[in-house]
C-alpha cells in the first residue's frame, strides 16, 4: 500500500517534470524578439489581476469567483394589483433589459444610491395600459437561494425602499 | 491529414468578424436599448473612461452602423485592411459602451481581444499578402489561455477554499436561479438537479479550477489542446444549464480554435505563414 502510494507520487512527479521540461524546451525555441513581444502581450493581459482592477476588455475575470453566501439579498421590483397581491415584473419592465445580470445590478445600484423612487417612477411608466398592476414597490427580498433552487423555500417579506402609483 | 486540419489565420479572422457582427445583430435590442437607460447609471469604463455623460443617440447608432458596414466589407473581402481598421475600434467601443452602465459583461472580453489582435495582423501584413502572420493565431491562443488562467486565479483569490469544496458554486447556482425568479422567469433547467448533488458540484468546482489554472498546458500539444478545449466547452454548457448564463464565443467553439490550431507552436520555430 505504502509502496503503491510512493509509486503514484513518483509517477506524478515524473509527469510534472516532463511538462516543465517540455515548456522550457518550447520557450527556448522562440527568438528573443518574439519571446519579448509575447511576454509583453501576456503582461498586458494579466495587468488587471496584478493591479486588482477590473475593466473591459482587460479584466480580472472574476465571474462566479466571489464567496457568495447561501442567504442572499436580492434587489427587486414588484407590482401590486388592487387587492395588494404581488405580480412579478419582467426584466424588460423592471430594468429595461433582458439580461438578469444587468437587471439585478441596475435595481440594486438604484436602491444603494438613493434613487429607488426615480427607478420606481420609470418602471411605473413602462407598465402596459391594461395591466392589473396599480402600484410598484422597489426594495430587497432575502432568501436562502439554495433552498429556493431546491423548491423548498419562496420569497418572504419585502424590505421596501420606494413605492409609487401607476398612473 | 494533420496538415489538412490546420486553420488558415485569415479564414479565422473572417469567422471571428462574422461571429462578432452576428452577435451584435442578434443582441441589437440590448445594444439599441442602452439609449433608454437612466443617465444616472452611466459609469464609463475602459477606453471610454473620459466620457462625462452617455453618447448622443445619433452617435451611438452611427457607431453601430459603422460596425455593421465595416463588418460586411470584411466578409465580402472588399478593402479588408481599411474595413478591419474600422471594425475593431467600433467593436471595442460598442462592447465597452455596453459595459459602461454599472455592470461589466465578461462574456465579451475574449471576443474583443481576438478581434483586436487579428486586426493588428491584418493592418500590418505586407501589401498583396493574403495570409496573416502565424503570430496572430498564436496571440489569440495565448489570450484564450491567459483569460482562463485569470478566471482560475480569481476563484481562488476571491472565493478561497470554499470554491474548491463546491459550496460557493452551489450558492452561485442558487443565486442565478433566484435572480431569475425575482423577475418572474423560470429557474435554469438543471439548477435544482445541481444543488441537490453537492458531491458532483465539489468535483465540478475542483475540475474547473484545475483546468483553468492548467490552461497553458493546452499550448504544448494538440491532443492536450483538444481535451482542454472540450473540458472548457463542457464547463460553459454546464453554466448555461445550471445558471442560464451563456458565454456565446466559447459556446460556439471559436474561442478555442486558436488553441487547437497552434498547440505546440513554440516547438515549430520555422513554421510557414499558413500555420503549418
Amino acid at each position: 500500500m505504502d509502496h503503491g502510494g510512493r509509486r503514484r507520487v513518483g509517477r506524478a512527479g515524473e509527469t510534472a517534470d516532463h511538462f516543465l521540461t517540455a515548456m522550457r524546451v518550447h520557450v527556448m525555441h522562440l527568438s528573443a524578439r518574439r519571446r519579448l513581444l509575447l511576454a509583453a502581450f501576456v503582461l498586458v493581459l494579466v495587468s488587471p489581476a496584478l493591479r486588482d482592477v477590473d475593466s473591459f476588455p482587460l479584466s480580472t475575470q472574476p465571474m462566479y469567483a466571489n464567496d457568495r453566501a447561501s442567504t442572499a439579498r436580492l434587489a427587486t421590483v414588484i407590482g401590486r394589483d388592487s387587492p395588494g397581491a404581488p405580480r412579478r415584473l419582467s426584466m424588460r419592465i423592471a430594468a429595461a433589459t433582458d439580461d438578469p445580470l444587468i437587471a439585478q445590478s441596475t435595481v440594486a445600484r438604484s436602491i444603494r444610491r438613493g434613487k429607488a423612487t426615480e427607478l420606481c417612477r420609470a418602471v411605473a411608466d413602462r407598465i402596459p395600459l391594461r395591466s392589473p398592476v396599480v402600484w410598484i414597490e422597489v426594495g430587497w427580498e432575502t432568501v436562502d437561494v439554495v433552498a429556493m433552487a431546491r423548491g423548498v423555500e419562496r420569497f418572504g417579506a419585502m424590505e421596501v425602499a420606494a413605492r409609487c402609483d401607476v398612473r | 491529414m494533420r496538415r489538412a486540419l490546420r486553420l488558415d489565420e485569415a479564414g479565422f479572422a473572417r469567422l471571428v468578424v462574422l461571429f462578432a457582427s452576428a452577435y451584435v445583430a442578434i443582441r441589437l435590442p440590448a445594444f439599441r436599448g442602452l439609449v433608454d437607460r437612466s443617465v444616472s447609471s452611466f459609469e464609463p469604463v475602459g477606453i471610454l473612461w473620459f466620457l462625462r455623460s452617455p453618447l448622443p443617440n445619433a452617435l451611438w447608432f452611427g457607431v453601430l452602423g459603422l460596425l455593421f458596414g465595416s463588418g460586411l466589407m470584411v466578409l465580402s473581402g472588399r478593402a479588408t485592411r481599411a474595413a478591419m481598421a474600422v471594425f475593431a475600434p467600433c467593436m471595442l467601443a460598442v462592447t465597452t459602451y455596453r459595459s459602461s452602465w454599472g455592470q461589466l459583461l465578461w462574456f465579451e472580453n475574449l471576443l474583443v481581444i481576438h478581434v483586436l489582435v487579428l486586426t493588428v495582423a491584418v493592418v500590418i501584413r505586407p501589401t498583396g499578402e493574403n495570409r496573416l502572420p502565424p503570430w496572430a493565431m498564436q496571440c489569440c491562443a495565448i489570450a484564450t489561455v491567459v483569460l482562463y488562467v485569470l478566471a482560475g486565479v480569481a476563484k481562488l483569490r476571491y472565493g478561497g477554499a470554499g470554491w474548491i469544496s463546491g459550496d460557493v458554486l452551489a450558492h452561485h447556482i442558487g443565486y442565478s436561479s433566484a435572480r431569475l425568479s425575482v423577475f418572474g422567469e423560470r429557474p435554469p433547467l438543471l439548477a435544482s438537479f445541481a444543488v441537490d448533488r453537492p458531491g458532483l458540484l465539489a468535483i465540478a468546482s475542483f475540475t474547473t479550477v484545475a483546468f483553468e489554472l492548467g490552461a497553458p498546458m493546452a499550448l504544448l500539444h494538440r491532443r492536450l489542446a483538444v481535451v482542454w478545449s472540450a473540458a472548457m466547452w463542457a464547463m460553459h454548457v454546464g453554466i448555461a444549464l445550471t445558471m442560464a448564463v451563456v458565454f456565446p464565443y466559447p459556446m460556439v467553439g471559436l474561442a478555442f480554435v486558436p488553441v487547437v490550431a497552434v498547440a505546440g507552436f513554440t516547438s515549430r520555430p520555422h513554421a510557414p505563414a499558413s500555420g503549418s
